[in-house]
Formats: structure tokens, sequence, C-alpha cells
């Protein structure tokens, strides 16, 4: 490296996460690109046709650079594909960058597949306890937190039930409810709220408010643009990887329709 | 509240620290692999009447139905050999069962990995605790073995301890060595699975070590899993194993012990992108 950056400089205390100039890029592995004896042999030389066995690399993200601390809520818009899921994934420490650096301080919380640690053979409270375990309680304090989850879910008697008895939108609030009750230093949440209906939203939203008000980091990916508005104070626009706007919520909205209106006829050309 | 960098930028550190610091979080986070791995036993077992048990009936079936056979063919007395081979089936299928399922932790446990900021040795505590579990439930067929052949309970069966606790460890690096390669190639869980196959009948189970002894040291001096079969099931037996056992199973532990840290740390987070 001929330039060397200037040092960064980091909160002394508090949650914080920081990306710097963050590259991803996913392998695509066909049934050959898995193979060992595939890779054993094109080391050896190859012989099988150059190329029907290469592994296809996409690059997700690029240059990325954020810094989230304490008390920031912060929306993450783009196109379907634009990078939004792997942003999150390397904020909350689930991806290692190809490039760049990641520091992240602080529990991570994440709500980005939504029956995650769940068993839909078991009940909901059995999943209430093995989920909140699986977030980082102790065991004392997933008991404790049951009767919380249970009067914010509305589930009733259907926590009783096997969970392959509930609807979508019965997961989804089974979920969002452990998950927010935990109030971890930062909460990374993909797109989840449309699985639940609109009384449960406005519920949500408030959760929400209420982790943010505790100073907690969070971020979430979506396309509700009002939703985001409500919540977050600011935006992150990703175009194809890259960023395209970081900065106030409002601003952000506008740079995430106008990169709509620029894609749009570049889609139909690809038509 | 530790700082968790990542990347190839700067701050980064060695593999090996960073495999440290993966297991030093998966050992703190007991409680995550002590309830995955109750809910992996209760699920495969939820709709059956006596559950996990059916693996028990099943092992004593298979350790006397075996034990007339090759008692017969090896001609050994019927009550002498049926601990030997019992406790020693136990234990085999202990090690074997959490090889297999270790090499294919992190394929099988995807959805966790693509979604969980925690340590990735979280699951393979999960999947050795699991198999723990499971042949725990075996652990009550060695009295009525001892007692029926009447072995005397003595002090040697303590050695049972360290032997159990070597034989973790092996499992833990043989685990954080596999697991990470599997996920890549998928072609290893088959390869592991063949060559236990292979061991089972290489390795001093069905037969006594006395049986080849001279002729195929091989088999019963060189063979790393003889010594991890002898440490465990000696001891059970009421005997002392040979120092150069333990020698073998300590010195195999610390190359390999070193080479999967290394290697764990290396592929670290890549892991996700995998599976």
């Amino acid at each position: 490296m001929t330039v060397e950056s200037a040092p960064i400089t980091l909160p002394a205390a508090g949650p914080f996460v920081e990306l710097t100039d963050v590259g991803v890029d996913y392998p695509v592995f066909s049934a050959r690109g898995r193979s060992l004896k595939g890779t054993i042999v094109r080391s050896v030389g190859g012989r099988i046709g150059v190329g029907a066995d290469h592994v296809v690399m996409v690059t997700a993200l690029d240059q990325v650079s954020l810094s989230l601390k304490p008390g920031d809520r912060v929306a993450i818009f783009g196109h379907n594909g634009s990078g939004k899921s792997t942003l999150l994934k390397v904020i909350a420490g689930i991806f290692e960058p190809v490039r760049g650096t990641v520091r992240i301080r602080g529990q991570v919380s994440t709500l980005l597949e939504l029956t995650m640690g769940m068993d839909f053979e078991a009940t909901g409270y059995e999943n209430i306890w093995t989920r909140s375990v699986f977030l980082g309680a102790t065991f004392a304090e997933a008991k404790a937190r049951v009767a919380e989850i249970e009067a914010f879910s509305e589930l009733g008697d259907y926590l009783n039930f096997p969970m392959r008895t509930y609807s979508s939108g019965m997961v989804a609030r089974l979920a969002f409810a452990i998950s927010t009750v935990m109030r971890p230093d930062i909460l990374v949440i993909d797109e989840l709220m449309s699985a639940a209906d609109a009384a449960f939203a406005a519920k949500s939203k408030d959760r929400v408010l209420g982790l943010v008000e505790h100073s907690r980091i969070f971020v979430f990916a979506t396309h509700d643009l009002a939703g985001a508005k409500d919540v977050c104070s600011s935006g992150i626009v990703l175009d194809r990887g890259r960023v395209r706007f970081n900065g106030p919520i409002d601003e952000a909205i506008v740079s995430y329709l106008a990169s709509l209106e620029e894609a749009d006829p570049a889609e139909k050309a690809e038509a | 509240m530790d700082i968790v960098d990542s990347g190839p930028g700067r701050f980064v550190p060695s593999p090996l620290v960073k495999a440290a610091a993966d297991l030093k979080g998966g050992l703190a986070a007991w409680r995550i692999w002590t309830v995955l791995a109750l809910n992996d036993v209760r699920q495969r077992y939820r709709h059956s009447r006596i559950g996990q048990f059916w693996n028990t009936i099943s092992m004593a079936v298979t350790i006397l139905g075996v034990g007339v056979v090759f008692g017969y063919l090896l001609e050994q007395p019927f009550l002498d050999y049926l601990p030997f081979l019992g406790i020693g089936l136990i234990v085999w299928t202990f090690i074997a069962s959490s090889m297999n399922e270790l090499t294919s932790a992190f394929i099988e446990s995807g959805a966790y990995l693509r979604s969980y900021p925690g340590p990735r040795s979280t699951i393979i505590f999960r999947v050795l605790l699991r198999n723990l579990m499971t042949s725990a439930h075996n652990v009550i067929l060695i009295p009525p073995l001892l007692l029926f052949s009447s072995i005397p309970f003595g002090a040697a069966m303590l050695l049972v301890v360290p032997g159990l606790v070597l034989c973790l460890v092996t499992l833990l690096w043989i685990g954080l060595l596999l697991a990470p390669v599997s996920a890549r190639f998928r072609d290893v869980p088959l390869i592991v699975q063949s060559a236990l196959q292979l061991l089972f009948f290489m390795t001093p189970v069905l037969f006594r070590p006395a049986h080849v002894q001279d002729r195929l040291p091989l088999v019963t001096h060189y063979n790393p899993l003889a010594s991890l079969m002898e440490i465990v099931r000696a001891p059970l037996l009421g005997d002392v194993p040979a120092a150069h056992h333990y020698i073998m199973v300590l010195s195999v532990v610390a190359v390999g012990l070193c080479l999967a840290l290394y290697a764990y740390g290396r592929v670290g987070a890549r892991i996700a992108y995998w599976v």
C-alpha cells in the first residue's frame, strides 16, 4: 500500500461498527467446483476442458465504507441483488470481507432468517426458550422473558401448539417478539415486517423505536419507504454493490427513487 | 465486549489467534450448543415411544449376535470375549459416528452459519455433545456386561476419564479440520465415511490386539485409532492401557490440534460463503 490512511479513531465505549473499503465476492460453485477431484485435477494440469469448472465470482459489495455509532437507526435501500443482505451480514460479522476491514464491538443480534434456531415440531414455548438462548440469553433470562414475549406476540394458547401449525404471520410475530426482547447492542434485520399484519407492524415499529432509545445500533434492509422514514434517522442506498448515498433518511429516499428511475431504461434495454 | 476485527486489511490477527478466539467464544456459548444438542436428540426421536433407547436395544442385539459368531470364529471363551466386544463396539460407535457427523457439521448447519453472528465452533461443540448424549444411552449396557463376566470394579477404571478426555480432544480437532473442508469440498464426508468403514475392520474392535500383534504391528501398534480405542476400552475392562497408547494419542493430538487450529483460523468466516 502506498497511501497510508489516517488512523481510525474509535469511540472509547459503547457498540460500534466500522467498515473500511469493504469488498465481498461470492464464489458460485457448480457441482464440479465443489468436488475435490476437480480441484486436484485442475491443479495438476486441468485436463478437463478449461473453463468447465471455473468458480464464478460475483461481486456483491465493493468499496463500502461506513461507521455506525450508538443511537444510529439506519435503513438500507437498494434493488434486488444490490447487496443489501450481504451488507447486513458483514455488519453482523457473519461474512468476513474479501477486501477491506470490518471492526465490530458489541453483542450482535440478527433477524435475517425468520426461523433460525426454531424447531417446527416443538411448541411456541419451547421455541421461545431455544431461540432466546440462541440469541445470547442465560437460562434464567430466557425464563424471565417468556411473559413479555407471550404478551407482545399475542399468540395466546397457540404457544402450546407445535410451530408447524402456525401461519407465516404467526411465525413472524413470534420470531420478532423473541428477537427484540433481547435488547442487543446491535440489531440487524432483513425486511421481515411485511410478513406480519398491519396492526402488528405498528407495534413492531414501537418496539424498534424502544430499542433505539436504549442507544443501540439498529440496521435494517427494506423496500418500505414510509416505514423506514418513521423508524430510521439515516439511510444508505446501495447500487450494484456500491454505496450510492449515505446520509439523512429524506435525502436517502430521494436518491433511492432516482436510482430506480435510472435503472428502469437499462432494464428495458436488457429485456 | 471484545472488538471483532475481520477482513484482509489492517488489524487482522493471525489464523491461530483467530481460531483460539473462536474456540473460546464457542466454549463460552455452552448454553447455545447444549440447547441445540438437546433439541437434536429430541427431534430425532420425537414421535417414538422409547425414542433413543431403540439405539441401545439395537446395540445390545448387535453385541450378542456378533459376539456369538466372532467368538466362535476367533475361538474365544464367550464370557471373556463379550465385554471386550461390547465395550469396544460402544466406544467405536461413538468415535465413528462423531467423526462422520462432525465432518458434515457445517453443511447441515448452513442455515445457522448464514445468520448466526457468534463463533462457528458452537456448531462443532453441538455435534460433539449430541453424539456424547446419544452414546451415553449405550453406557447402561456396560455394567451388565461386566457383571455377566464377573470383571471386578477397580481403581484402573478411573483411567477412563483421561481416556475419554483425550478422545474428545481428538474429535474436536478432527471436527475443526474436516467440517470447513467438507463445506468447501462435498466429497470429503463420503471419503471419511468409507475410510471409517475400512478402519473399523482394521482396528482391534472385533478382534483382540493379541490376535495379530506380532504379524500386523501397523494395525495394533502404529494405528492411532487402535490407541484411542485402547485408552477408553481397557480401563472399562479393568486394565491399565500400555503407556505407548497414551504417547501415540498425545502426539497425534498435539500435531492434529495445531494443524486444525491453523486451517480453521485460515478459512475463518469464508465458511459462511460455502454452506
